[in-house]
């Protein structure tokens, strides 16, 4: 079997940082090929080498046998490489058919325009209207209209980035389903991702980076989920697990009839949830389904249009502004880079922004603080925990302990966080599950909404669901399986499910 | 008050409306090649006097009006070129490159204007004189206010149409705006952004010249110091304002050119306005009609962001 595209010693240096080291790839004629590693392990600068979007320092790369010099991504289409990334590389306020155009079927006026995307979708149909605008279209279809674009560019090889992070549970369904069809069709897909369990459901082979280096390749029919699993971070993993029984008390967060209108199904329908202390409940959901609303009013941040979110029996947000310090209230937020920290601050900086920083008073010693920032750190892990290193240093994983370590060294009696562990490699994310199993058992109450399904199965003693606006449930953890998730996360009701009879389909 | 009706309703004051929004077209004209392709030109207004300058110079010397032009118009792209290199290829700031050039071309025309001639008084050139389209000028009202004009006119309403046919109905229009509005995605379909970014720029310079050059030799056949009076910062208002459209673009400019036709014959009526406040007339309207439709345009999404891979 002789390769299609062959990789061989690509070395790639960022500054100090070496992203890619001699890593050697080849991807066969008619293969799905699955890329894993953790986030950083150097997949899409790989990727982007072969794409011609960055450039290697060292290495060949042939195409049929034919040594490529890829200056671009124009010079990787011609060789017959595609991309499809991670967040569709669509121009949003260009309609469908003009995107489908910009990959450069040709040149020329409108009517040109018209007959070139005509024999297009022809060939590779789309069932959206070539006229509306990409901005509105849902991510699954935008990540059609990409892979199309590729296809109708004459490209063999098409790589997908991590393609699966912004489809619901039946889409990821619908794509390995054209994977296998373009697969037949002689084609070979590159498939990105650091999710085991999809890879092994639709790779033929996979091919494991960790720390910039290829730790090998295997024919997925032979080898185990664990063994993958081990060459991702390099040692034995244990997902975190609920050993305890939980413990819930009286009810600490409490949202009755709350209501945040928006045009976009982003917002929350009448929200009735509690949050007691001593248990996890967990909120899945696509993105967009009223994620951000939900967290905006439970972390003190908005008022709802309607209704009452209360902590500990007192309405939320507290009317002055420096009463939310006093509240006993740990925040996660969403975006640690943006919302979280501020890169360009120390650590001991942004520990001293959190609630109750010993500072005693408005004046206060630098080196106490210093001192007291640096103690904490090293409680929470954070490597290196160096008061005085700049947060923009650390790693994501890091970062998000900095976080940790300022929300929860007071000792908050809830705790709201939203996907807390996203874009963090293997091991980051289980000591930061680890600490929101410890917080559980020591009788806080936490709040964690996200859209990783197998983060809010793993964690949670009850799981709600926010499906355009509304949620459902939350129901006990062990009155609900991942695939009735899964459905309630793609707008079905369990109920409708059941009538429709197809009760018993296997999605996952 | 009947005075003021009077004006209104006089064909003299929309001849003159449409003189005064030539030169304003032509650089919201070249403007909208620029930002749709998402540089945020301010410079424009340095790019107008240095045509309107170079335009004289050239007349002046050669003898022609046309060849003026073309010295106008290459001048300005000279400096759209500067504006172009470290905007895009070395990412300075959009907005402090145009404004330190508008402050630079002002301060180097007066200067030039003083060498060449003695006390900077620029002599009379030969100008596009007026000349009446045979027929179409003798239709009542419009004759005299479209046909009686220069032959600039004719170009810049050719110009408008034709930009509005090259950005939305070709692919290399397409692909200017692909560019303004995710140049990521653009750059990864092979298209090279740092090359459209850059012709933009030019037919940016090129215009605003010529739009310069219509000021010195369409109407006063001469230079004067700072004689684009602030018409390029107008003109990115236009833009604003046309939402980005060259053919909405002509009707934006021609408020501008209504507005400034108005304070101009106010003047010289014995109407009891202080001069001054009629002068405002254009800048204020220019705040007022852009306060209107903030919010409600949508800029190219990239505007007045550089670009660089990685």
């Amino acid at each position: 079997m002789s390769a299609l595209v062959q990789m061989r010693g690509i070395v790639k240096r960022f500054g100090d940082f070496t992203a890619s080291r001699e890593v050697d790839f080849d991807v066969a004629p008619g293969e799905v090929h699955a890329l894993l590693g953790e986030n950083g392990a150097g997949k899409t600068t790989l990727m982007n080498i072969l794409y011609g979007l960055v450039q290697a320092d060292e290495g060949t790369i042939e195409v049929d046998g034919r040594e490529v010099d890829l200056k671009g991504p124009a010079d990787a289409i011609e060789a017959g490489v595609g991309m499809v990334h991670q967040h569709p590389l669509l121009v949003d306020r260009l309609s469908v058919a003009e995107n489908l155009f910009l990959g450069g079927v040709g040149n020329g006026t409108a009517r040109g325009m018209q007959s070139a995307i005509a024999g297009i979708t022809e060939r590779f149909p789309l069932d959206v209207d070539p006229g509306a605008l990409v901005e509105d279209l849902p991510m699954s279809q935008r990540q059609r209209i990409e892979i199309v674009r590729c296809l109708a560019r004459g490209v063999r090889v098409l790589v997908l980035d991590e393609p699966t992070a912004v489809l619901t549970v039946d889409e990821v369904g619908d794509l390995f389903g054209e994977m296998r069809l373009l697969v037949e069709a002689g084609h070979s897909v590159i498939f990105i991702s650091h999710k085991l369990s999809e890879t092994a459901r639709i790779a033929d082979r996979v091919s494991v980076l960790r720390a910039g280096e290829m730790v090998g390749t295997w024919e997925v029919a032979k080898t185990t989920p664990a063994a993958l699993a081990e060459a991702m971070v390099g040692e034995k993993v244990v997902a975190a697990e609920r050993e305890s029984e939980c413990k819930a008390g009286a009810a600490r967060l409490k949202l009755s009839d709350c209501t945040v209108r928006r045009d976009d199904g982003d917002g929350l329908d009448s929200v009735d949830l509690e949050v007691r202390e001593g248990e996890i409940v967990g909120i899945a959901g696509v993105e967009g389904n009223g994620q951000r609303a939900l967290a905006a009013v439970t972390q003190g941040m908005a008022i709802p249009d309607r209704g009452t979110v209360k902590l500990d029996d007192r309405e939320l947000p507290p009317v002055r502004e420096w009463k939310r310090r006093k509240i006993k209230l740990g925040r996660i937020p969403e975006d640690r880079r943006h919302e979280g920290l501020t890169l360009d601050a120390t650590l001991w900086e942004n520990m001293l922004t959190g609630p109750q920083a010993p500072t005693g008073g408005p004046v206060f010693s630098r080196r106490r603080m210093v001192e007291w920032a640096g103690k904490q750190l090293e409680e929470f892990g954070v490597s290196p925990p160096d008061p005085l290193a700049l947060a923009g240093q650390l790693s994501g994983g890091n970062q998000q302990k900095v976080i940790f370590a300022r929300e929860l060294h007071s000792e908050p009696g809830t705790v709201v966080a939203v996907n807390p562990t996203r874009g963090l490699d293997l091991r980051a994310q289980r000591e930061i599950h680890q600490r929101f199993l410890g917080l559980r058992d020591q009788g806080v109450a936490v709040l964690m909404i996200s859209t990783d399904l197998d983060e809010v199965m793993a964690l949670s003693d009850r799981i709600g669901v926010l499906y355009s606006g509304r949620l459902d449930g939350p129901h006990p953890a062990d009155q609900i399986d991942r695939r009735e998730v899964g459905l309630l996360m793609a707008g079905l009701t369990r109920q409708q499910e059941f009538e429709n009879g197809n009760g018993t389909g296997g999605l996952l | 008050m009947s005075d003021f009706l009077d004006i209104l309703g006089s064909t003299a004051l929309y001849a003159t409306a449409v003189r005064l929004a030539l030169p304003i077209l032509f650089c919201a004209l070249g403007e909208v090649y620029a930002e749709r392709a998402g540089l945020v030109n301010v410079g424009l207004e340095g790019m107008m006097l240095c045509g309107a300058f170079a335009g004289v110079i050239g007349s002046h010397y050669s003898g022609s009006p046309w060849i003026g032009a073309l010295v106008g118009m290459i001048a300005a792209i000279g400096v759209a070129a500067i504006q172009a290199g470290v905007s895009i290829n070395l990412s300075g700031d959009q907005i402090v490159v145009g404004i330190a050039l508008n402050l630079a071309v002002l301060g180097i025309t007066s200067f030039l204007a003083r060498a060449i001639w003695e006390g900077g008084d620029v002599p009379k050139v030969d100008g596009f004189s007026d000349f009446a389209m045979p027929l179409l000028s003798d239709i009542p009202v419009l004759g005299p206010i479209l046909f009686k004009q220069g032959a600039l006119i004719y170009v810049a309403l050719v110009v408008a149409v034709a930009s509005w046919w090259i950005l939305t109905r070709t692919s290399w229009g397409l692909r200017l705006r692909s560019c303004g509005e995710d140049p990521r995605a653009a750059d990864s379909l092979g298209i090279s952004v740092f090359a459209y970014r850059w012709k933009s720029m030019i037919i940016c310079g090129a215009l605003a010249g010529l739009g310069g050059v219509f000021l010195s030799l369409g109407q006063l056949f001469t230079f004067s110091d700072n004689m684009s009076g602030g018409r390029g910062y107008i003109a990115l208002a236009v833009v604003i304002i046309a939402r980005w459209s060259p053919l909405r673009a002509l009707w934006a400019a021609l408020i501008f050119g209504i507005c400034e036709a108005l304070a101009l014959r106010v003047q010289v009526t014995d109407i009891n306005v202080p001069a001054e406040l009629m002068l405002a007339l254009p800048y204020v309207v220019t705040l007022i009609v852009y306060a209107g439709v903030i919010g409600k345009s949508r800029p190219p999404k990239a505007l007045g962001r550089e670009y660089s891979r990685g």
